[in-house]
């Protein structure tokens, strides 16, 4: 019987194992070193100048794209266009819904998310049901008639630059005023991203496609999207390098359109 | 012949330096145990993670949070703010934390109101969390959806108008008038009056109800377009339903309600765990009942 320890007799063996054990210590040792060199700069440079370090910003980003493939492409799409059906964001706009795109507000919605049942979350508003007895389930507002709703779908598409009757938007206009849209959507229908009431004359839509049936759903079933809260799914490394990588892509459309 | 040697001198150099060097470990160790038993300090970590800004009492402050509590107070990013300002947030961070600890130790969850009701719905929120960062996939929600017609349905609206007779011969021979095509100024004629119960036009079904009475509106949710309903008696008087337009609920398609679907969903896994995470804590939880209170 041929002992199996037999090849450990052979000199030439044994530095071979020595070897090929000192390379994946020295290659794990490598790869710890690397991580850790690259948390100690990301953790310690404000992200807003991080495109001063460009080795590190784009390791970052190369390490967050790889993060965002496998945790956030399932909703938001492997290119971050977004999922209107689903109300899943386009991230490669400047049109934020929270803040303002700064790399810090895009990791604390990663880490507690949006109307995720972290307390730390977005979870200030959400999008009454008009079309229903109690369209708001945090306080009680009165529901809207079928007409207000098909005045107030006019009144939106005129001001995101769409085809509707101008009479019916003339009363959706008096609607909005009336009824308290203004108080999330703001007077000039501009939005909020304190509060995550999106812009509603910029032609982006968050739900559907801006036909009047959408914005119709929106106004009558309301709406409320979810993003979960990552905090326990991704290491503080992990989620700002995410953020990061989406950062660069809302920079990257930002510089396409201009 | 040389003399016997004493069994100590008789252990070699390196023997020796060994037992030394077993000495001071021993020493060392019995010191660092003797002060972290006494000071709390022998489980402090000396070293900071980067993702963190600082440990108080090994619990971190993480970075990120330090961040966004300097943009909140001040408007501007970390780098845009002064020393000052920075120490001024992680100052009031630390008195957080370390008065959140301070809290725990004296048992504040047991005493103070609030605590406990955070507490209570930051359990719940937990479970919540679970269940939303659940994958979900589309078979899940389609399925959801056909299981629940009754949640997708869109809100049936009425347009309808309203004459009300002070008596039941009046009510019908305006009802007759009516279905023959008679126009609304012949029936007023007749002596009804134009009801004050819903005057605004088109109206969901909820708002229908309402406004007309559950009487009224059940009779007119079967009416269809143009059909003049049969005397119906109110408080008011009799009233004759001629239905403009009805149109009754339908389902609404799945493909402009996803989100809702996939929210729903959601909710559903969330009240699920709610339930058995509360019944696994009742199991798990030893509760002693005083006689009569079971």
């Amino acid at each position: 019987m041929v002992n199996s320890f037999s090849i450990l007799k052979k000199p030439f063996a044994i530095a071979f194992l020595v070897l090929l054990a000192a390379a994946c210590l020295f290659s794990a040792a490598a790869f710890f070193w690397s991580r850790h060199e690259l948390s100690v700069a990301l953790f310690q440079t404000d992200p807003e100048n991080l495109e001063n370090l460009p080795d590190v910003s784009a390791s970052a980003i190369r390490s967050g794209q790889a993060v965002f493939r496998k945790n956030c492409a399932a909703c938001h799409g492997a290119n971050a266009h977004g999922e209107p059906a689903i109300g899943a964001p386009n991230l490669t706009d400047r049109d934020f819904l929270y803040g303002d795109g700064h790399v810090i507000e895009i990791e604390q919605t990663i880490r507690y998310g949006i109307r995720s049942g972290n307390s730390r979350g977005w979870d200030l508003a959400s999008m009454p049901a008009y079309a229903t007895p109690h369209p708001y389930s945090k306080y009680e507002i009165p529901s809207l008639s079928p007409g207000d709703i098909d005045d107030l779908t006019a009144y939106i598409r005129r001001i995101s630059h769409q085809d509707a009757e101008l009479a019916a938007a003339e009363r959706g206009r008096a609607t909005y005023r009336d009824k308290g849209c203004w108080d999330c959507h703001t007077m000039d229908a501009g939005g909020d991203s304190a509060i995550g009431a999106p812009n509603l004359t910029d032609g982006i839509w968050l739900h559907g496609d801006g036909s009047a049936q959408s914005i119709k759903n929106s106004i009558s079933y309301g709406r409320g999207g979810q993003m979960p809260a990552f905090n326990t799914q991704l290491t503080p490394l992990e989620t700002r390098t995410v953020a990061l990588y989406v950062a660069s892509l809302s920079r990257a459309g930002e510089k396409n359109t201009q | 012949m040389k003399p016997a040697q004493s069994p100590s001198s008789a252990l070699a150099p390196d023997s020796r330096r060994s037992l030394i060097l077993c000495a001071i470990g021993a020493v060392a160790g019995l010191g660092l145990a003797g002060m972290g038993l006494f000071t709390a300090q022998g489980t402090r970590t000396s070293h900071v993670p980067p993702e963190d800004i600082a440990l108080v009492n090994g619990v971190p402050i993480l970075v990120s949070d330090y961040e966004t509590q300097v943009r909140d107070l001040y408007g501007v990013s970390l780098s845009q703010t002064s020393r000052q300002q920075r120490k001024g947030v992680l100052a009031s961070m630390i008195r957080e934390e370390i008065y959140v600890q301070r809290g725990v130790e004296l048992g504040m969850q047991n005493d103070v109101i609030e605590v406990r009701s955070a507490l209570v719905a930051a359990v719940e929120g937990q479970q919540t969390v679970n269940a939303i960062a659940a994958p979900v996939d589309s078979s899940e929600l389609l399925a959801f959806y056909k299981a629940h017609p009754d949640k997708y349905s869109s809100e049936g609206t009425i347009d309808l108008d309203d004459y009300v007779a002070p008596d039941a011969s009046k009510a019908q021979a305006a009802t007759t008038a009516l279905r023959a095509g008679q126009p609304s100024q012949a029936i007023i004629a007749m002596g009804l009056k134009p009801g004050s119960r819903m005057t605004d036009g088109s109206e969901y079904y909820f708002a229908a109800e309402a406004h007309l009475g559950k009487p009224l509106f059940t009779v007119a949710r079967d009416l269809k377009d143009g059909q003049v309903s049969d005397p119906v008696q109110a408080e008011d008087g009799w009233h004759v339903l001629v239905m403009r337009r009805n149109s009754p609920p339908v389902e609404r398609p799945y493909d402009t309600l996803k989100d809702k679907v996939l929210q729903d969903v959601r909710e559903d896994k969330a009240a699920r765990l709610h339930t058995a995470a509360e019944g696994f804590l009742r199991k798990r939880a030893d509760i002693l009942y005083a006689k009569g209170a079971e």
